[in-house]
């Protein structure tokens, strides 16, 4: 019997251990000091979210187009505030959610392409602007294809989402660039107190945009190179790259490059080429991602050499050293918050009461974001403007706290 | 002697890929792809200092850890009931075999959109992911275990008039044990691997899984070496404990 | 001396599938009170199955066993020693020993165990071994243990199936006076199969030899020498003889 005594003695072990690492972890919570409210984040991929708040397992949402929309036409919950109404009240409004970033090195090498991709960029605004009902259904098969979406029992049409989506949406070249106080700080180490835009900005590509869009002679280089350009495929907000891929003849016409997919135009092609007065001067390779945060570390890893990404995980990782520059904003805007159907709140200020409350009765309210991203910066901010505290959700059966800065 | 000189061999390659590592990324010279040690070190020598204002490495570890453990014995408890079960009637066995035979090659990590739906973000849908992971090693080696186990030993416990239990306790149990042990120790291997991936699960806020995510997101990557380290040396004191259990316990097997 | 096992008829087939295998029929013996009994008989005829029968882990398709009272087969008091594989190989010589004990059907008291076990220690002369693993023993020490083990139910006959075959010459001899001293110390009495002769001749008071398959009984033989036994003499040495040739032959 002594094995099976041996057996027991280990099992035994196991538990102690268990609980004394679990009341090493207690600890933590217990240090917390009481008195503020509480609100609880959890971070999950976009597309998860409305599967959690129709499953009851968050309260909230906090994230970009066309998620929001997605959730608000399927009755999943309703939308109360957009990032203009987030405290601290005026900063988000008009600032830059997703830009254009390139590596230095490739801007280095290749002015003139990185100029290209930028002024293609801008034609893609434009045209958006011209014709926004056209960009409305070029959006809509790209990030959803043809086919209805089903969202919580009903079935949508992607170009009705995307009609209500790009409501929420400002499609801008001129968007000044936010400057990030609450993740910065958090950051070991990095005794930021905040980023400064125009320390990453690099405005030289942009201007050789805007000239080149003004009919400028183009200098070609003497390779034809590939260029790795990364974005988020579920979002919206890289509306204008869409618009130039899948519709290129316009854009040539107008200002005489595109970029063209070789073959017929359809779903989202993975490659296409940049195409100016006749000649191919690039390949471009598209390359999805999950959270801008990854795309940004691609981006150090020489995996990539421009992306369509949120303005926070860039400046974020070039605050940390990432080789890389922002070029120009692509849109503000765009992101959502959503609460439940049953929430008691209309707008911020009742979402906040509803917050307080909860967290008086200990439930606080649940927010899921997506790591790194604008959305947790926004709120992160608000919270801390409002005095109310985060704690992460999801730690083992209790909860590691988070002291907002 | 001989003992030293083994961990000594053990140790060349690891001491020469460190070495390598660094010479590279020397030349590289770009920490996003290969991050210097001098970079690595400091993680890994101030293991308690919060990493990205959320949980230090310690931290990081102990929760991974109290996660895998806890997973693990679920299954271990769960699997090691029923294989006794299935591996001592066949009838029991030939219901359950097919299910076990067809849910087995399915990456634990496959089970994540159903895990959140079912166990809900955070504690319950990781437990749920070790515990697939773990489950089935157990539950082969346990099957296999009371299979094996020599007809001579139930023969000499029913001439002494043993009762069913009796022999399940007298003879089932401590015979298959050593097969047991061997699936435990592969269930923690595994346990141990599918964590990463479950702790890359939304809903997680702290574990070494969740914080290489986050280190990737923010592209620190002398954190995600170092994390790296952590889940190794981890994996390796495990397995080395459970060996040395295998030993203390089970010296008889093959000697029988 | 009172009969304490008696045989009446007893036979035995297998059936595998398509083949039919008649391993017994008709076997018909007895075993007295403090005697020591060998069974013989060629390779596979059915001996291990006579000894699995009278201890309980097979059944007769006909025929009867009685004890001294007339009893049936469960109530006679019988334990077993294989050939190998005995022992639990996790249990120390101690806990081995203590095994059958330790079974609900006996209920003995921890203390009353224990001396037990110590008892049949020294009985076996294992003592100094008592917590060691049966793995670290030799072949002979582990059939000590099993013999030792076997006792402590204190059987009214002890079974043993080719108990000594494994061991080597000098280990044999040194077991096979072992169980002479055991009877003189506690009046057992042992049903031992056997494939050596000599053995039979160097142990038993009587020999049983069966036919080949399906097995009856061929003769039974008297060795009326008194312990101990020296091989060296012209009668037993006619004995080795003639019993060699019965099993060879399998006919009188
Ligand atoms: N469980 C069984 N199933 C089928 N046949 C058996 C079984 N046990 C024994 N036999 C057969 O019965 C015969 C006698 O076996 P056994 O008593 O082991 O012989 P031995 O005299 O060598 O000990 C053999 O021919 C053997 O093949
Ligand atoms: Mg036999």
């Amino acid at each position: 019997m002594r094995e099976v005594h041996i057996v027991l003695i280990c099992g035994l072990m196991l538990i102690v251990g268990l609980i004394i690492s679990d009341a090493y972890m207690y600890r933590e919570v217990t240090d917390r000091s009481l008195g503020t409210a509480e609100v609880r984040l959890v971070y999950a991929t976009s597309g998860i979210m409305p599967q959690l708040l129709n499953t009851s397992q968050v309260d909230s949402f906090f994230v970009w187009e066309p998620v929001v929309s997605t959730a608000v036409m399927g009755n999943i919950g309703s939308e109360i505030a957009t990032e203009a109404d987030i405290p601290p009240v005026g900063k988000w409004t008009d600032s830059a959610c997703t830009i254009l970033v390139m590596r230095n090195d490739f801007i280095m090498k290749y002015p003139e392409i990185a100029a290209y991709l930028s002024a293609v960029t801008m034609a893609g605004i434009q045209q958006i602007h011209t014709d926004p009902d056209d960009a409305q259904n070029i959006t809509a098969s790209w990030v959803f294809g043809s086919q209805p979406i089903r969202s919580a029992g009903v079935f949508l049409d992607p170009e009705d989402v995307e009609e209500h989506s790009f409501k929420n949406l400002n499609f801008t070249d001129t968007a000044p660039f936010p400057g990030i106080t609450a993740m910065s700080s958090m950051e070991q180490g990095q005794a930021v107190s905040g980023t400064d835009p125009s320390e990453f900005l690099d405005e030289s590509v942009a201007m050789r945009a805007k000239e080149l869009l003004n009919g400028s002679e183009p200098e070609f280089p003497a390779e034809v190179p590939t260029v790795r350009i990364g974005y988020l495929p579920s979002s919206d907000q890289p509306a204008p790259l869409y618009v130039a891929i899948k519709d290129p003849d316009t854009m040539y016409a107008t200002y005489g490059f595109c970029l063209k997919p070789p073959g017929p135009v359809s779903g989202h092609p993975g490659r296409c080429d940049l195409v100016v007065d006749n000649r191919t001067i690039a390949h471009v390779t598209l390359l999805p991602g999950q959270v801008g945060g990854g795309i940004m570390t691609g981006l150090g890893q020489n995996a990539m050499d421009a992306a369509y990404i949120g303005s926070v995980p860039a400046e974020m990782q070039i605050s940390m050293g990432n080789n890389a520059s922002g070029i120009q904003s692509v849109c503000a805007g765009g992101s959502g918050l959503i609460v439940r159907n049953d929430a008691p709140c209309t707008d911020w200020d009742s979402f906040v009461s509803w917050i307080k409350e909860r967290s008086e009765e200990h439930k606080p309210v649940i927010i899921a974001v997506p790591q790194s991203s604008i959305q947790e910066e926004i709120i992160r901010e608000a919270f801390a403007y409002e005095n109310i505290q985060i704690t992460l959700y999801g730690l083992s059966p209790h909860d590691l706290i988070q002291d907002i800065p | 002697m001989t003992r030293l000189h083994t961990v000594t061999k053990g140790l060349v390659l690891p001491v020469i890929i460190i070495i390598a590592w660094e010479l590279l990324s020397l030349s590289i010279h770009n920490s996003y792809i290969l991050p210097g040690w001098e970079l690595i070190l400091p993680v890994l020598l101030h293991p308690a200092e919060s990493l990205f204002g959320g949980a230090s490495l310690f931290e990081n570890s102990i929760i991974s850890l109290q996660r895998v453990l806890f997973g693990f014995m679920f299954a271990g408890a769960f699997a090691i009931i029923l294989g006794l079960i299935c591996g001592w009637s066949e009838p029991v066995n030939e219901y359950v075999n097919p299910l076990v035979q067809i849910l087995r090659p399915v990456p634990p990590i496959a089970w994540m959109p159903l895990a959140i739906a079912w166990f809900k973000i955070g504690f319950g849908s990781l437990i749920f992911i070790i515990f697939i992971g773990a489950f089935f090693p157990v539950l082969i080696s346990t099957i296999e275990g009371v299979r094996t186990l020599r007809e001579r030993w139930l023969e000499v416990a029913e001439t002494f008039d043993a009762t069913t239990w009796e022999k399940f306790r007298t003879v089932v149990i401590p015979g298959a044990l050593p097969s047991i042990w061997t699936g435990l120790r592969l269930a923690f291997g595994v346990a141990w691997m599918c964590l990463v991936a479950a702790e890359m699960l939304p809903g997680t806020s702290a574990g070494l899984g969740y914080l290489i995510m986050y280190a990737y997101n923010l592209g620190q990557i002398q954190v995600i070496v170092a994390g790296m380290i952590v889940i190794g040396i981890i994996g390796i004191a495990s397995d080395f404990l459970f060996r040395l259990g295998q030993s203390r316990m089970f010296g008889w097997q093959g000697k029988e | 001396m009172t009969d304490i096992l008696v045989l009446k008829g007893i036979s035995k087939r297998f059936i595998d599938e398509n083949t039919v295998c008649q391993a017994l029929s008709d076997i018909t013996c007895t075993i007295r009170r403090r005697e020591i009994v060998c069974l013989m008989g060629p390779s596979g005829c059915g001996k291990s199955t006579i000894l699995r029968i009278l201890s309980g882990l097979d059944t007769a398709d006909s025929g009867v066993v009685h004890g001294c009272n007339g009893e049936k087969t469960g109530n006679i008091h019988t334990a077993m020693v294989f050939q190998e594989h005995g022992l639990f190989p996790w249990l120390s010589v101690a806990d081995n020993i203590a095994y059958g004990l330790t079974m609900k059907i006996r209920s003995r008291s921890r203390e009353q165990i224990k001396r037990k076990v110590s008892d049949l220690l020294s009985l076996v002369h294992m003592e100094d071994f008592a917590s060691s693993l049966p793995h670290q023993l030799s072949g002979g020490m582990k059939q000590r243990v099993a013999v030792a083990r076997a006792l402590a139910v204190e059987p009214e006959v002890l079974l043993m199936d080719e108990p000594f075959s494994s061991l080597d010459p000098f280990t044999r001899r040194e077991l096979q006076d072992e169980v002479l001293r055991i009877r003189e110390k506690l009046d057992t009495t042992f049903f031992i199969v056997t494939h050596n002769p000599e053995e039979a001749v160097y142990l038993s008071d009587r020999v049983i030899i069966l036919t080949r398959r399906p097995a009856k009984v061929l003769k039974e033989i008297e060795i009326p020498q008194s312990y101990p036994r020296n091989m060296a003499e012209p009668e037993l040495i006619a004995l080795f003889q003639e019993i060699t040739r019965l099993v060879s032959t399998g006919s009188t």
